[in-house]
């Protein structure tokens, strides 16, 4: 699996805001982890069944989410979905789901990479 | 790989180097004790946003959706609110109406957190709504601290405007606790707000102390009036009463004899009495428990007393019998002292010695007390104080006080004379009167008015001075007496005498009348 872009700074800021304690962070990105996977299941779900507004607000927060980790490319496509469902125009929701999936898989790896020293 | 075994791993060059510089100002600018609120239904970004906030000093506690966090501020005082817009059901713009919408909540900070893309229109109308001020999802912690402390700030300054206006409230509430002419300062409710060092404080602290010195100033003015009536009662009871004796003995003189007299007294009395309470519409009804009361009242005051009256002054001078009767004040003292039925203080006491020392010096110039009986007699006398005192204290404190003052009296006379009738009968004292009206039938007629006159009079004083004073009116009866013997006997009374009446009336001022426990309200005019 290739690796995703992720932006440090948006690590240190994070870190930052936390008060600077490493486990905190190792906390937060356990947490990130645990429940990106839920919004991507809520996302396959309102994309097959054509639910906009459920797959807007779970692409908002996994957008959200992807920031706090500086995960560039994968917040670029929630962020895309959550304006396509704003202005009711998907095209192919079950494929943009499927491409976000595969950003959060890489974007995983490198986080597991860069910030635990996995891999 | 759980938690624990990626501590180990941490190994990033660029953490360990990171800038902390933010971190450090954070801190700096925490203010310990405000607690806030975080909403948001993400978890991560709960967690996250939590973790800052406690790391600028405050406290925070988490709600995941809005429902949660309206009845989390419902039961616990937060200082501001972090909210996220998007959530499901009860979002941000819902929970900010609801917060609008609550007196008690409104004033609380309450900062969205936005992601500002394209969020534009929502922050416009979250601030509509009432929200200060907005946070972007990636915030550093400078501008969550400006923000958090911008509203905490604002909430400060409108906690204290609320709290100075609710003690303005407070004084103008005691303003009109004043203006109601309630001094009585504890009525005020300022307390807690005088013991401010503050100008508030202190003007509650004037305002409280000006009421307490005016409370205090016609508490007294009150308690000589009081006083001053009292002592008016006792002088009106003893005159009275005073004027008994001497009506008896014109009775006599007229051919009466004194069971027979009583007799006809008591019931002119009753009459006298029952007529008033019936034009004034209050004929009583009597349950059982008021004619006992009333049954044993007649026993007390129209057999018992009137029978020992009767042998004590055959064997008892009456001078000395006038000094022994007015034992009945240090009796009922004692009696009121056991039983608490009023205050027993030494000042009292001495009241009612003074008393008897201007009695006995009113005896002196009078008689001869050394001749005044036998031994045995003496004694038997003392039973005279203490049936009145006994009487006194009944009234005081038993008498059914829904029953009509007149009827009561007029009750009381009638049973009594009714109870003497068989006594008289047995003993042939019954007198009939005649028919034509001469004078001893006038005579008659005015002693059952005299009669029942120190009898309300008497009723009326236990009733608003209580029985210690009451017993008091036994040396303005001797006095009294005295007095009648020198209107009717040309008697004449030495300026030792007098001097004894102002030692007596001293004693009265002593003894005054039982406090009462209601709260003096003062008339004032303010506009």
């Amino acid at each position: 699996m290739s690796d995703a872009k992720i932006d440090g700074s948006a690590i240190e800021r994070l870190l930052g805001v936390i008060g600077g304690d490493r486990d905190d962070l190792l906390e937060l990105l356990d947490e990130f982890f645990v429940v990106a996977p839920d919004y991507l299941r809520k996302m396959q779900e309102a994309a097959l069944s054509g639910d906009l507004d459920n797959l807007r607000i779970a692409s908002h927060s996994l957008k959200s989410n992807s920031r706090d980790f500086g995960a560039v490319d994968l917040a670029g496509l929630c962020q895309s979905l959550e304006h396509a469902c704003k202005s009711g125009a998907v095209s192919d929701a079950a494929s943009q789901v499927a491409a976000i999936d595969a950003a959060f898989a890489a974007a995983k790896t490198s986080l597991n990479k860069l910030v635990v020293g996995n891999g | 790989m759980q938690l624990s075994q990626r501590q180990k791993h941490l190994s990033i060059n660029w953490l360990s180097e990171m800038d902390d510089q933010a971190v450090v100002q954070a801190a700096a600018g925490a203010v310990a004790g405000a607690k806030i609120l975080v909403v948001d239904d993400n978890a991560l970004s709960r967690k996250k946003i939590r973790m800052a906030v406690q790391n600028l000093g405050y406290e925070a506690d988490v709600a995941e959706n809005g429902a949660i966090a309206l009845s989390m501020l419902r039961t616990e005082p937060y200082d501001a609110l972090l909210l996220d817009i998007m959530m499901p059901e009860v979002d941000g713009f819902d929970v900010l109406g609801a917060l609008k919408d609550d007196d008690a909540l409104r004033h609380i900070p309450v900062i969205v957190i936005s992601a500002l893309d394209d969020e534009t229109e929502s922050l416009v109308r979250a601030i509509e709504l009432g929200a200060e001020d907005f946070l972007p999802k990636t915030f550093n912690p400078t501008i969550l601290r400006a923000r958090l402390e911008a509203g905490l700030t604002k909430k400060r300054f409108r906690d204290q405007e609320l709290e100075y206006f609710g003690r303005i409230k407070r004084l103008t509430a005691a303003a009109s606790v004043l203006e109601s002419g309630r001094f009585k300062p504890e009525s005020l409710g300022l307390d807690d707000l005088a013991a401010h060092d503050d100008p508030i404080g202190h003007l509650a602290s004037m305002f409280r102390g000006m009421a307490a010195e005016i409370y205090e100033r016609e508490l007294k003015l009150k308690k000589a009036i009081h006083t001053l009536q009292g002592s008016f009662l006792v002088l009106a009871v003893g005159v009275v009463w005073g004027l008994t004796p001497a009506l008896s003995r014109m009775a006599s003189g007229l051919g009466s004899n004194p069971l027979g007299l009583a007799i006809w007294v008591n019931a002119i009395a009753a009459v006298f009495c029952f007529s008033i309470a019936a034009y004034r519409g209050k004929l009583p009804r009597l349950g059982r428990r008021e004619f006992l009361f009333f049954l044993s009242w007649a026993f007390l005051a129209g057999i018992l007393q009137r029978m020992t009256t009767f042998v004590a002054t055959e064997h008892v001078e009456a001078s000395m019998l006038s000094l022994i009767v007015t034992l009945q004040g240090f009796m009922t003292f004692g009696f009121a002292a056991v039983t608490r039925m009023e205050r027993a203080s030494p000042r009292r006491m001495i009241g009612l010695l003074v008393g008897l020392v201007g009695v006995g010096m009113v005896l002196l110039t009078k008689s001869d007390l050394s001749s005044g009986g036998e031994g045995i007699w003496l004694v038997f006398a003392m039973l005279l104080p203490l049936l009145f005192a006994i009487e006194s204290l009944v009234l005081a404190g038993k008498r059914p006080e829904h029953i009509d003052i007149f009827a009561s009296v007029g009750l009381m006379m009638g049973i009594s004379a009714a109870l003497l009738f068989p006594f008289a009968y047995w003993n042939g004292d019954l007198m009939p009167l005649g028919t034509q009206i001469g004078r001893l039938e006038l005579l008659v007629v005015f002693m059952g008015i005299v009669g029942s006159s120190s009898l309300l009079l008497a009723f009326h004083l236990i009733a608003t001075a209580g029985a210690v004073f009451y017993s008091q009116s036994a040396y303005a009866m001797t006095i009294a007496g005295v007095v009648w013997g020198m209107l009717l006997l040309n008697e004449e009374l030495s300026v030792f005498a007098w001097v004894a009446f102002g030692v007596i009336i001293i004693g009265m001022y002593l003894v005054e009348p039982k406090s009462k426990n209601e709260e003096l309200v003062i008339q004032r005019t303010f506009r």
